[in-house]
């Protein structure tokens, strides 16, 4: 939060209170993380819960197709590992390859939301709507909930790419680059729950 | 790379991590998807294996992506972390046992019933609202 | 029926044929105006929005949160006694005065308030006020975040006193169970208000978790390992842990209801594979840590008040941290009980019924410690002394009734009667309660400078323990002959009288509440009278005490080093208390920001228009949200230096008021014993 305070001459600040204001920062963001673990989780204990609740509606096994959902978690990896090089070329001060790995990792994040509306749209279509069972709202909710987050990921990513272009790489603007990456790799670690439990487990029903 | 960013940002991203944990993601999800699609194995095999391989990889992650260790620095975020999987576990494992034994004691008593059948040789569950007689007048006055 | 424009929300939404709620607001629009009023009339806008609305200083944030948590604190009291009424009256032939979907609103709102915004307001106030005056920090690890979470928690106790006008409250009870909070058997917008109104500010809460689990690891003064945390501290820690475990749970309790009410989804309705059982597990996963988030706090400042007025450190300190995180652990393990008769097995039934006695084990040894804590001290009946003594008594009663219903076959008989109403007030008045009126009265000095009348305390204490006795004593007699909960009308004739009694109680408790606020408006009277010139109030342990009262905005200007549990009193024992240190240094503090102010009014926005399916409106809202948040998270400019002249000017002017109260001088250990009652 108070980032700039390092910036200024050493001998001016004292800091015994907040000992590293931009660790203090990257700990608080970690904690949010692990909220949102909680509440990933819960949303995944409601899943399987209802995950026999068809109501007479489609089944997992009726409604999933394994290549395309392969193909939306090639998307999320190769992003994590576009981001990473971000990071690197942070780490090596060159902002306009910061930039061009951002645009990379949101184009590889706007393909996978891409596929995911694309199939939710499919299944609305034929009839297959959250309303339609228990089931289908629990996947529909939970998939959803996964894909919010990552809609927000890639508007954090855009102002990120504002800001490097815009600001350089400030100290508070590589602190922010480094919360996107702790939020951008935990997304794609809800995915790895997401494929296995929903749609791996789906088609085995 | 001035000392003083080396402070103020706490990040230890570097390729070798990277390109690590990205090879070892796409094998990981390579196993499960294959096993899946195959199906020449046994439900419960299957089942094994991509829950070891999902398992594994969100270890992989964790390591080569977030760059959680044991080191000094990280001790707190870990710790952290562990406290969050232990809740997780009772949120998680404390639901599916109490909606399960719920499910498997609200469900219409049949002698073919097996009690000893695994979650996933469930027959479809019938909710107790559309099951239980006692809930009848409610699920037929609900109907808008 | 829904208009564009407005949605569900049209004229007939205000309940001008219902005269009792027409007074209500009519009472508060009038309080309101004078308020407005007497701030206009002293020209105070100015100071009030850029002094404490926009304030990032966690005191100021303290003190709003308990201003909220004290008025919310009226208006939820005002329902227990609206309840009480009619059940004393409902009888026979009489139908009372309130008809039954007023009442049902009534007891909905009572729960409502009384949990998320009277007892979270008020101890999270105090914990902002105290936690960083204790650990030796000038603010909270993020400050402007702090101000984000007192707006969230704000607006969302203005959306629910605004159902009283506009629209109705919630009629499914504080729990809201499906499948009656359903779409199909609530359509009108009550139970969106209840929904909405916990949504957002159980938000705040998780936030000010994060924030305040940063600071208490981070920013503690340097010699201040865990173990040498105020006890206070510890509480929260653990406290805040348990709000980061459980409150993303709540979170996703309400949004899957909103699902279900908002776009036809099927988790929780009675049919199309909805499951409400899933509901009320996943409700209780978040809910029953709750009551530990608000009585462990308040157990923390029992600690806090008892070994500081019977001038001894606290009795078995480390038996009490571990007993503190013991029953953090345990209480994530128990949520079961509070539906044993929902048809789980004997098996399940008997693990949560058996994990829930286990708690009263720590609990017990907090009890022992404080009983231990007394033994031979030098005790000085203040106020603050009174609620610890009285909390003592009472919750020993209400946690054994507590195990009563942790046995699976006792809790089928008393499931949802009178008994389980008067345990859980017999536990969170006493427990939660007791100690935030404990804590109010010990810091108060601390957030104001002067201390609270005596004399009208007292009478406020003893108003609500004879009241709480005869108000809630009766019930277990009740539940035990078969009486249940939320009943409007009440025909059986051996009810009738010791409803008149818990009646009585009502009244005392009423007293209780009056006096409160006499005691308010009497001390500011004799605020001069009272004042704490030296800023150790009571002889006080921790580093709060080793402030000015108030405190400077900065809090310390330097940071101490700290040897002990009992920091400040170590610190007059070795004379190293007063200390004028050789130099000052600027301070680093952060500035305030009209930005929180501006995403709790958005938030608010968003609210009411999701409420009232204004969807033009809602969206307006959240991406008023969305902006604001990238706005803020893009600038740079949050912080100052405040010269280190400036710091010398105001210590100068603190240690001039010291010397003038004889405290400055090395044996300031003669001012502990200065107060006497």
């Amino acid at each position: 939060m108070t980032a700039q305070a390092l910036s200024h001459p050493a001998g001016h600040a004292v800091e015994h209170g907040s000992h590293d204001p931009v660790s203090n920062t990257t700990f608080g963001f970690w904690l949010y993380i692990m909220t949102d673990c909680v509440l990933f989780a819960s949303v995944f204990a409601t899943f399987v819960v209802m995950s026999h609740s068809y109501a007479g509606g489609p089944t997992g096994k009726e409604l999933f197709n394994l290549p395309y959902v392969f193909g939306e978690t090639m998307c999320l990896l190769f992003s994590s590992v576009t981001y990473g090089f971000a990071m690197l070329a942070m780490l090596r001060n060159e902002p306009s390859k910061v930039v061009t790995w951002l645009g990379i990792t949101f184009l590889l994040g706007l393909g996978f939301i891409g596929m995911e509306v694309n199939e939710f749209a499919h299944m609305i279509m034929e009839g297959n709507g959250p309303e339609r069972s228990g089931y289908l709202s629990s996947f529909f909710t939970l998939v959803g909930t996964h894909g919010t987050h990552v809609t927000f990921g890639l508007i954090w990513i855009a102002v990120m790419m504002a800001q490097v272009m815009g600001k350089g790489l400030t100290t508070p603007v590589r602190s922010r680059l480094v919360r996107l990456s702790m939020f951008w790799h935990f997304l794609d670690i809800v995915w790895i729950g997401v494929f296995t439990v929903v749609y791996l487990m789906g088609v085995m029903q | 790379m001035s000392h003083n960013h080396e402070h103020a940002v706490p990040y230890h991203g570097n390729l070798k991590d990277y390109l690590t944990g990205f090879v070892l993601s796409l094998i990981l999800t390579a196993i499960p998807f294959g096993l899946v699609m195959a199906g020449k194995m046994s439900e419960t095999a299957i089942m094994v294996g991509i829950f070891l391989a999902a398992l594994v990889q969100v270890v992989v992650h964790l390591r080569y992506f977030l760059h959680l260790d044991t080191s000094p620095e990280q001790r707190w975020n870990l710790m952290v972390f562990l406290f969050m999987v232990i809740s997780i576990v009772i949120l998680v494992v404390g639901s599916v046992w109490i909606m399960y034994n719920m499910r498997i004691r609200m469900t219409d008593y049949t002698p073919s019933t097996n009690m000893n059948m695994s979650a996933v040789d469930m027959p479809p569950p019938v909710m107790p609202a559309q099951a239980a007689p006692m809930a009848m007048p409610m699920s037929e006055k609900g109907q808008p | 029926m829904e208009s564009e424009l407005f949605g569900k929300l049209s004229l007939s939404a205000i309940p001008f044929d219902n005269p009792i709620v027409m007074d209500v607001v009519g009472v508060s629009l009038v309080m309101g105006a004078i308020v407005v009023g007497l701030i206009t009339y002293a020209g105070k806008w100015g100071y009030l929005w850029k002094e404490w609305l926009c304030s990032v200083d966690h005191k100021k944030i303290g003190v709003m949160y308990v201003v909220l948590a004290g008025v919310m604190l009226l208006r939820g009291f005002a329902d227990a006694f609206m309840m009480r009424l009619q059940q004393a009256m409902a009888y026979g032939s009489s139908m009372g005065y309130l008809p039954p979907e007023h009442y049902d609103q009534i007891f909905s709102a009572h729960g409502t308030i009384m949990i998320i915004f009277v007892a979270m307001p008020f101890f999270i106030g105090l914990m902002n006020v105290v936690v960083p005056q204790q650990i030796g920090a000038r603010d909270v690890a993020f400050p402007f975040l702090n101000s984000v979470s007192f707006w969230l928690t704000a607006i969302s106790a203005a959306l629910v006193m605004i159902s009283l006008a506009v629209g109705d409250f919630s009629k499914a009870g504080w729990t809201g169970y499906p499948p009656l909070s359903e779409v199909n058997y609530s359509p009108d917008t009550g139970v969106d208000y209840w929904m909405w109104s916990i949504q957002i500010s159980g938000i705040g809460t998780l936030l000010t978790a994060v924030n305040f689990f940063v600071t208490i690891i981070r920013m503690r003064a340097p010699g201040m390992n865990l173990m040498k945390m105020p006890i206070f501290t510890w509480n929260i820690l653990v406290t805040t842990v348990l709000i980061m475990a459980t409150f993303p749970v709540l979170t996703v309790t309400l949004a899957l209801l909103t699902l279900d009410r908002y776009l036809g989804m099927h988790f929780f309705t009675a049919d199309m594979g909805g499951n409400m059982m899933m509901y009320s597990n996943l409700f209780w996963i978040w809910g029953h840590p709750e009551v530990y988030i608000v009585i462990l706090p308040a157990f923390g400042m029992f600690s806090e008040v008892i070994s500081t007025f019977a001038k001894k450190r606290l009795f078995g300190y480390h038996g009490m941290v571990y007993a503190t995180c013991a029953i953090g652990i345990l209480s994530l393990g128990v949520w079961l009980h509070h539906f044993f008769t929902m048809g789980a097995g004997g098996d399940v039934n008997a693990v949560f019924g058996i994990a829930t006695m286990i708690i009263a084990v720590p609990t017990g040894v907090k009890i022992f410690n404080w009983l231990f804590t007394m033994y031979r001290g030098r005790i000085e009946f203040t106020t603050p002394v009174l609620w610890t003594l009285a909390f003592i008594v009472y919750f020993s009663v209400g946690g054994m009734t507590g195990v009563l219903l942790a046995v699976p076959p006792a809790d089928f008989l008393l499931h949802n009667s009178e008994f389980l109403i008067a345990h859980f007030h017999n536990v969170l008045i006493p427990g939660a309660l007791f100690g935030y009126l404990a804590g109010y009265s010990y810091w108060f000095p601390k957030m104001f400078g002067f201390k609270l009348d005596e004399k009208w305390g007292k009478r406020a204490f003893w108003g609500w323990v004879i009241g709480f006795g005869l108000a809630f004593f009766p019930l277990y007699a009740l539940g035990f002959m078969g009486m249940t909960r939320r009943l409007n009308h009440i025909d059986n004739p051996v009810w009738h009288d010791l409803l008149q009694v818990a009646m009585v109680g009502t009244l005392f408790i009423t007293f209780g509440v009056i006096s409160s606020i006499v005691q308010v408006v009497v001390s500011i009277k004799n605020r001069d009278k009272l004042r704490d010139a030296t800023g150790d109030a009571w002889g006080g342990h921790s580093l709060e005490w080793s402030l000015s009262s108030p405190p400077p905005f900065y809090n310390f200007a330097v940071i101490p080093t700290v040897e002990d549990i009992d920091a400040f009193t170590d610190m007059k024992e070795k004379g190293k208390a007063y200390q004028r240190p050789a130099k000052y240094e600027d301070i680093h503090m952060p500035k305030n920001s009209s930005i929180g102010v501006i995403i709790g009014l958005l938030a608010f926005v968003f609210g009411f228009a999701m409420i009232w399916h204004m969807w033009w409106f809602a969206l307006a809202g959240a991406l008023g949200i969305l902006i604001a948040v990238v706005v803020r998270a893009s600038s740079d400019d949050y912080d100052y230096y405040v010269p280190a002249a400036e710091v010398a000017r105001i210590e100068n002017e603190r240690f001039h008021t010291l010397e003038a109260a004889g405290a400055a001088a090395p044996s300031v250990s003669a001012n502990n014993f200065a107060y006497q009652v």
